[in-house]
């Protein structure tokens, strides 16, 4: 499996997040310490990433090999997220989160097909495999600085390892259709199974990020969060080749607690 | 019931009718006395076409002339062919029927013969039964279900006639027996003769894919992807599976056959070459007719098709329904004596195009042997001389193969020399089918899976066995390159002067072929008379499908052919094959055929047409035409 994304580019990001943490200190320093103990975030938004990865896997037919290339395309979609932490050390706290982003996709598949007769007459048959589902739980462990900027208004800058379980949709099978003399077939539908898979171990992968939030009383208020995470798993899919990357950069916006 | 033989050494005169045409090759040779050969179609002109189409409507009205099939073309829209039969006081004629082509009502063409002048009392003097029960006794089998035998007048060389009856036997023969006092006059054995997808090894070597079918417990060679079934039975040498599924009559459809019949293999990659061979070569031969004819299987109704593999015959054959294992006919592939299976590619398409044949014209004509062995000859010389003595029409003798002496054929003080168009012209179509067949599968070239105008040249040792030299056994662009046997001065002739005639004896109603045979003015005693030669001189048209693609100049008549080219291949296929499936009558000698051909591409393309011409100037090229 190759992949690919379109997301914001992590290198990009994170120089974002550094220059937020390094321009943070001063602002903190003037504004002064963070005094809460814990928070709690609750947000809703998109995960913007278009992340594209292909599979091949091989199949005997008509005592011939076969293949089929499916090329996968992860659009933008709906995510939830859920943090929480508490301060440790002056404005620095340590806490989790949890988003989750799941959508359904199309996939481009693209297979050659033995003919029943002959060897090395391969058919090609193209098609669309709809309702490719990819499904992301991305826990993240978190260290947040936070930058009081008033009273009001707080900036948190963050990042850490996140750990991914990851279910997909992958196709296995290419349906076809074909009639005599078998010259040609076509396409019709594609049989999938859901591989999932988690990040564990040296596969870990990173968060970074930073929330704006505005507190209209001493505990409540909305926020607004930009994160960019990513990781890349190996699905036990038979032509599997290379890993696909998983999280991405999402944004949203909900409520905030602090205690 | 057997249809003749085209690979094993044939030792037995086999006709399935008996037919004299006007045929006149110039040189020495003079036509023989016969019926009225009726040819016409659109480019002999209005008037001559309706003057044939009331003399036909005459002779239906008074019921000479019966109408036994009227079917629409199967390619060209409003064209309809009509079938009729002859009879004579109600009895058929056997060998004469005529087919006519209208257009909307109109007539467009007449292929046929029709016998004017028979003068013969119709009263047998044995019925039907009396000769079923004498055959029943003479022979040890009886007639076919719902098939007793048939009165027929059977015409003669010398435009003669006689009274005879024609009976389908259980034993897969036709005899025709003498109304008049029981005797056999003519045995016919119909076999007509050549010479889930798994993998395996050909007889070349290579690794085709196997069309097979699982079971639970092997794999079976069962197509079961082509719209006709094509089921590959292994008889494993034994004679008694032979005898019972191949050669016993059966109702249509009921499957004699049992499961461990059926050619299998454990894994799916099969290793008996022959086996493989047979199955794969069937298949490929049925995408032939399929794609490029749409004709569907041996009856254009995509019946399955049963070939078997392992038998204990040094042969390659079609035999017609109601014989096989499922009363459809069936294909068998032997060996050549060296033990190599008969089933190369074009052996197979050979054997397939015979049973397409079979189907095709008795479909169309109603006649229970597809096309006949129409014989057609020449009257030869007063006398000649062999092995230093001089033979005198009217006192030469022979011997027959049942030992009764009799005497050589003459008619007014000359010879008459024989021959086997019928049976030529049905192998010349094998032969030429199988190479359609070639160039439609393989790129041109020598050497294995190449299309090539050569036939056997994939089985060596068949070669050996018929010429007794390894190569191929007939050649459709040179025939004259080939000797017909082992250091034999005949070769395969490339046009009508040079078919190869046989002496034959009078033994009325009938006559009998000898192995005294006669070509290019040089006499020779043959091991065999090859049944009239059908083997032998089914090059004379073949090689004017050859000449018609490729072009040339013909090496006996010289005249020069512009051919159609490879880029008209498929339609030179087409012309002949519609001529087949179309127009031809049951009883159709090699220039009949030729005119078909030629009524065939003028239909297809047009009488200006660069394929039909030159189709018409290589069947001139050949002398047909």
């Amino acid at each position: 499996m190759k992949s690919g994304t379109h997301a914001p580019r992590p290198t990009i990001v994170a120089v974002l997040v550094l220059w937020v943490l390094c321009a943070g200190a001063p602002v903190a320093a003037q504004v002064g310490e963070w005094d809460g103990r814990g928070f709690v975030n609750i947000t809703g938004g998109l995960q913007f990433s278009s992340t594209d990865f292909a599979d091949s896997l091989i199949f005997t037919a008509f005592a011939e090999q076969g293949n089929v290339d499916t090329v996968y395309g992860i659009d933008s979609g709906v995510l939830f997220d859920a943090s929480g932490g508490a301060r440790i050390w002056r404005n620095l706290a340590v806490g989790v989160g949890v988003s989750f982003f799941a959508r359904d996709d199309d996939a481009a598949v693209a297979a050659q097909v033995p003919h029943p007769f002959f060897f090395d007459r391969d058919r090609a048959v193209i098609g669309t495999a709809s309702g490719i589902r990819r499904q992301e739980t991305a826990v993240h462990i978190q260290g947040t600085w936070f930058i009081p900027a008033s009273d009001a208004l707080t900036i948190a800058v963050f990042g850490g390892p996140t750990f991914f379980h990851v279910k997909q949709d992958l196709v296995t099978q290419v349906g076809f259709r074909q009639t005599y003399p078998y010259n040609t077939a076509t396409f019709d539908g594609a049989s999938t199974a859901e591989q999932s898979e988690s990040t564990v171990g040296f596969n870990v992968g990173f968060n970074v990020g930073f929330d704006v939030a505005y507190y209209f009383s001493e505990t409540l208020g909305v926020g607004w969060l930009a994160r960019f995470s990513r990781a890349t798993v190996d699905f036990p899919s038979q032509g599997t080749v290379g890993g696909v990357d998983v999280g991405g950069f999402h944004t949203g916006a909900g409520l905030r607690v602090r205690f | 019931m057997p249809q003749g033989s085209c690979v094993g050494v044939v030792h037995k005169l086999i006709v399935t009718g008996l037919l004299l045409v006007s045929f006149a090759h110039g040189g020495a040779a003079q036509q023989l006395p016969g019926p009225l050969s009726i040819a016409t179609g659109v480019a002999a002109g209005v008037d001559e076409l309706r003057q044939w189409d009331a003399f036909i409507d005459g002779r239906v009205r008074e019921g000479t002339l019966v109408l036994v099939a009227r079917r629409d073309d199967r390619t060209l829209p409003d064209r309809v062919h009509e079938s009729l039969a002859q009879y004579f006081n109600g009895v058929l004629v056997h060998g004469a029927d005529i087919t006519r082509q209208l257009h909307r009502g109109v007539t467009v063409s007449i292929l046929g013969t029709y016998h004017k002048g028979i003068d013969l009392d119709t009263t047998p003097g044995l019925s039907a039964t009396d000769v079923a029960l004498r055959l029943e006794q003479d022979v040890g089998a009886t007639p076919l279900v719902d098939q007793p035998p048939v009165l027929i007048v059977l015409p003669r060389p010398g435009g003669s006639y006689a009274l005879a009856y024609r009976a389908r036997m259980t034993n897969a023969r036709t005899y025709f027996v003498d109304a008049v006092n029981g005797r056999i006059v003519f045995e016919v054995n119909e076999v007509r003769t050549q010479s889930a997808v798994g993998t395996g090894i050909g007889v070349l070597g290579d690794q085709p894919k196997v069309s097979a079918r699982q079971t639970s417990t092997a794999f079976q060679a069962h197509d079961q992807l082509r719209p006709a079934e094509i089921l590959t039975l292994d008889l494993r040498n034994n004679p008694q599976r032979l005898e019972d599924l191949v050669f016993t009559p059966g109702p249509p459809g009921l499957a004699r056959y049992t499961q461990s019949d059926v050619a299998s293999d454990g894994d799916n990659v099969w290793n008996d070459a022959g086996v493989v061979d047979a199955h794969v070569h069937t298949g490929l031969a049925y995408d032939y007719f399929a794609q490029q004819q749409a004709y569907d299987g041996l009856d254009d109704n995509n019946t399955r098709i049963v070939g078997h593999v392992n038998i204990d015959m040094i042969n390659a054959f079609f035999i017609p329904p109601p014989f096989g294992p499922e009363g459809s006919g069936a294909l068998a592939f032997g060996r050549t004596p060296a033990g190599d299976a008969l089933v190369a590619e074009d052996v197979v398409v050979h054997e397939v195009m015979h049973g397409v044949t079979f189907q095709a014209v008795s479909q169309r004509t109603g006649s229970e042997f597809g096309l006949l062995n129409i014989l057609d000859g020449v009257f030869g010389p007063s006398s000649f001389q062999f092995g230093g003595t001089t033979f005198t029409c009217g006192s030469t003798v022979g011997v027959s193969q049942d030992g009764r002496v009799l005497p050589v054929l003459c008619i007014n003080g000359r010879f008459v020399l024989l021959a086997n168009h019928g049976g030529a012209l049905n192998e010349g179509y094998s032969d030429i089918f199988a190479t359609a067949a070639e160039f439609f599968l393989h790129e041109p070239g020598t050497g294995p899976n190449r299309a090539d105008y050569q036939i056997g040249e994939d089985a060596p040792s068949l070669g050996e066995l018929l010429r007794g030299q390894p190569g191929p056994t007939r050649s459709l662009n040179n025939p004259g390159a080939l000797s017909i046997m082992p250091s034999n001065p005949f070769v395969f002739p490339d046009a009508a002067s040079r078919i190869i005639h046989f002496f034959v004896l009078d033994d009325p109603p009938f006559v009998e072929f000898t192995s005294l045979a006669v070509a290019n003015g040089v006499i020779q005693s043959l091991p065999s008379n090859d049944q009239g030669g059908l083997h032998w001189n089914s090059t004379v048209i073949s090689h004017a499908f050859f000449l018609a693609i490729e072009g040339g100049r013909h090496q006996t008549s010289g005249v020069v052919v512009q051919g159609a080219g490879d880029a008209n291949r498929a339609a030179v296929e087409r012309a002949f094959f519609r001529a087949l499936t179309e127009l031809m009558p049951a009883a159709t000698n090699l220039p009949l055929a030729a005119l078909a051909i030629v009524q065939s591409a003028i239909d297809l393309f047009g009488e200006t047409d660069p394929v039909t011409i030159a189709i018409a100037e290589a069947l001139r090229a050949v002398e047909l035409f």
